[in-house]
């Protein structure tokens, strides 16, 4: 091929690309309106799902300040009828994290919601077929909102996606904020005022109280108590402490007693006691055990219960946390008088159903046997690290980190 | 970033499990009608990896850069990219490998896989290396799918063994079909 | 008249043609509307190209004919794209890069090269028609098959009674190449095109 050849050869190509790119320039003006009003109604198909009577969606999502990350997408409603909103919530147990896609209409009430993507090895679904449903119509406070029991995780943040995508909207003053009642303020302080109350769970209430929550690992109770007007929150954890709180998370034990005893009768009736599991496992760990008596702790963690022993004339404190890792963990753990581990045991540390039967196995002697002589200086959080199994690795952190609060509660209130 | 394992199983599927003449039919056809010799096939099916490494490392930039406005050039785009590199390769193939190379590479270059792996990237929003080691592991899977096919040729198939209707065509594909499920299998 | 569909459609297509479109042809023969879509593609695109190259190929120099040739049918293709885009969404969602990639099918370059660059344009639009036809029926034998008996659904809708009974194999790869190769034994059974008929021109 020559060079003229080439030329022409180009020259023709040319004029041929022109000719249909011209063509399809033209051809654009008809069906690049088309086009994009297709992939268009393909973004909005789910939008449309939780908001019918929509006309168009404009996304608003890079316009917002502050949108928290589980927030995937805003879009808002082009004739002002309200809001759609995609986020999205995980839990340890999901797979990929799941989708909601919500419409909020222009007062602030869910018009629309639905579970775009799930994966969690527990449905809720099946376990409440009415707890999405049950969003409808509800304000930002999301009253009456509580957990489904049997996949508290995963429908605990299944609510905190949608509380994420209303605070998204509220903070940027879109939609009215819902007004809270005092005992749902309250009944959400518990998280953070109890961390070690895990899948909290509504049981029926008695008396001055309002409204009630067990843990589901048997970690104490928490209530909302009414006296007079107002109303507080009592946490009484499985050991017998209890403290009270106000609307605005201020300790109001010392001035509100009668609601603490009231909390403390109602939990003695109905908390389960670790005191004998404990004291069992202390005599088969130290055979010389004495004078073993349950301590009370103030700490509101995994630690269901407490108590001091003598061996050899020197001092020793036992405890018994419940965390959760794949499942329920009952983890025990003896700190001597200086603060170090001197034991540490577990019911059962590995869960088949975690690893499906890929776990290769561990060194269970030499795993506890690293817990020994820990302090609160050299615990760093990797000595409970077990290879490949994240939720137990995680479960006993928890432990352990709750063992040493609860043994310097008891230290602080002794000195 | 891409590590070792992830650059191998880009390369692995592209052979195996993501075989694109046998599981995606982009280039069967190329495929299937070749009736090279074993040692042309591979020849042409470096030549076509080739192609298709130097089109997709042209082909990403253009389509990041300039068809954003412009999407329904795309095709156009990719096909004259396409022609001109592997005219270019042919001129300088010629030079380089006289005896070797074929005039029939040109025509073979141009074939659905190349095109389509060009479409694919950019759809997938593969990364700039990404794109490239894809191209590299599709390319080389071309070639071994071309060398099994021309390998199942050379040797004699009793004819006589197929039922008449079935003879050519239908137990080729049937040939491809059964690869085909091998594959599949890789990808469970 | 009725000569020339009996050799193009039953046997006169040559088992070349399908060879080299068994790519697109196994892709969309997973549904009936991506069966159609890609065979009203198919038609389309080489009628016109026929149409283009018979009447110009005068003016196109020998060394010219291959890129210039393969750029006319990526123009049709893409203006078929754009418009199947506006208009059949759904079928373009399910042929993907397919659609594109017959700019570069062996099959519609062989018929500009091989009938329109030699023909006048009665013969190349009969040639490009009957090609066409053939390969559209093909496709939507094989996607009745594959769609109704591996997917339990005909045009997207779902049969209820076979929900239960449907060969998911058959909706996948190897069902492509089963439900193509099995078709065309039939075909051959059928003409008593045994032997190297397949080669002869049309009509």
């Amino acid at each position: 091929m020559n060079i003229k050849h080439l030329l022409k050869t180009i020259l023709i190509l040319l004029c041929i690309v022109a000719i249909f790119a011209v063509a399809m320039f033209g051809l654009n003006f008809l069906t690049g309106p088309i086009i994009e009003a297709n992939n268009k109604g393909a973004e909005f198909a789910p939008l449309l799902a939780v908001m019918p009577e929509a006309e168009n969606f404009e996304e608003v999502t890079s316009t917002l300040a502050g949108v928290p990350e589980s927030v995937i997408a805003i879009y808002k409603e082009t004739s002002g009828k309200g809001f759609v909103v995609r986020a999205k919530a995980s839990t340890q147990y999901s797979k990929e994290p799941m989708e909601i896609t919500f419409g909020i209409t222009a007062d602030g009430k869910i018009c629309g919601i639905q579970l775009d993507v799930y994966t969690d090895s527990i449905d809720f679904r099946s376990k409440d077929a009415n707890y999405i449903d049950s969003y409808l119509e509800k304000d930002s406070a999301l009253a009456d909102i509580g957990t489904v029991s049997g996949a508290t995780y995963s429908s605990t943040a299944f609510k905190g996606a949608v509380s994420e995508g209303f605070a998204a909207l509220i903070t940027n003053s879109l939609i009215a904020e819902g007004v809270k009642s005092d005992a749902q303020i309250l009944g959400e302080m518990i998280p953070t005022l109890a961390p070690g109350m895990l899948k909290t769970e509504e049981v029926a209430v008695s008396g001055n109280i309002e409204k009630a929550w067990k843990a589901g690992n048997d970690a104490g109770f928490a209530y909302v108590v009414k006296n007079g007007e107002a109303s507080f929150l009592a946490l009484v954890n499985a050991t017998g402490a209890c403290k009270v709180y106000d609307v605005a998370g201020a300790d109001v034990t010392d001035a509100q007693s009668a609601i603490a005893d009231e909390a403390k009768a109602a939990a003695s009736a109905s908390q389960k006691s670790y005191t004998e599991d404990l004291n069992t496992k202390i005599t088969r760990l130290y055979e010389t055990a004495t004078d073993i008596t349950p301590v009370e702790v103030s700490t509101f963690n995994t630690v269901v219960a407490a108590a001091s022993f003598k061996v050899d004339g020197a001092d020793y404190y036992g405890f018994y946390s419940r965390s959760i890792g794949f499942h329920q963990m009952d983890v025990y753990f003896v700190i001597d008088a200086n603060g170090a581990i001197a034991k540490m045991d577990a019911k059962q540390f590995i869960f088949d159903e975690e690893y499906f039967g890929n776990f290769g196995g561990m060194d269970v002697g030499a795993y506890k046997g690293g817990f020994e002589g820990l302090t609160t200086e050299t615990w760093s959080g990797e000595q409970a690290v077990i290879a490949t199994a994240t939720m137990t690795s995680n479960a006993m952190k928890q432990s352990t980190d709750d063992a040493f609060a609860a043994f310097n509660a008891i230290k602080g209130g002794a000195q | 970033m891409l590590t070792i394992e992830m650059i191998f199983g880009i390369l692995l599927a592209g052979l195996l499990s993501d075989n694109y003449a046998l599981l995606h039919f982009l280039g069967t056809g190329a495929v299937m009608e070749n009736e090279r010799s074993t040692k042309q096939s591979v020849i042409l099916g470096l030549g076509t990896t080739l192609v298709m490494l130097i089109t997709n490392a042209i082909c990403w930039p253009l389509n990041t850069y300039l068809l954003e406005k412009v999407p329904y050039l795309q095709t156009m785009v990719f096909v004259l990219v396409i022609l001109i590199v592997v005219e270019v390769l042919h001129i300088i193939a010629k030079k380089l490998l006289d005896g070797y190379c074929h005039a029939d590479f040109v025509k073979f270059a141009i074939n659905g896989a190349i095109l389509g792996l060009c479409i694919h990237n950019v759809e997938h929003h593969l990364s700039y290396v990404e794109t490239l080691i894809t191209s590299l592991g599709v390319g080389l899977g071309l070639m071994i799918t071309m060398c099994v096919f021309a390998k199942l040729k050379d040797e004699s198939v009793d004819e006589e063994a197929i039922p008449a209707s079935f003879r050519g065509l239908p137990i080729a594909l049937l040939t491809a079909g059964m690869i085909a499920l091998a594959l599949l299998a890789l990808n469970f | 008249m009725k000569n020339f569909f009996k050799n193009c459609l039953l046997r006169g297509t040559p088992s070349m043609v399908l060879a080299l479109g068994s790519g697109f042809v196994m892709a969309s023969s997973a549904d009936i509307r991506a069966a159609l879509g890609m065979g009203a593609a198919v038609l389309i695109s080489m009628l016109l190209t026929s149409i283009v190259v018979s009447a110009i190929h005068k003016f196109i120099p020998a060394y010219a004919k291959l890129p210039v040739y393969l750029i006319i049918i990526t123009g049709f293709v893409s203006i078929i794209q754009m418009l199947m885009q506006a208009f059949f969404p759904i079928v373009v969602d399910m042929l993907g890069a397919h659609l594109a990639a017959l700019a570069v099918s062996a099959v519609i370059y062989r018929d500009a090269e091989e009938v329109a660059d030699h023909n006048g344009e009665w013969h190349s639009i009969k040639t490009a028609l009957s090609t066409g036809l053939f390969l559209t029926v093909i496709m939507v034998i094989c996607a009745l098959i594959r769609e109704i008996l591996g997917n339990a659904t005909i045009w997207g809708v779902e049969i209820p009674f076979l929900a239960n009974y449907k060969v998911s194999a058959l909706a996948g790869a190897f069902g492509a190449y089963l439900v193509l190769a099995c078709v065309l034994a039939a075909i051959k059974k059928l003409t008593g095109a045994h032997e190297h008929l397949e080669e002869e021109d049309c009509e």
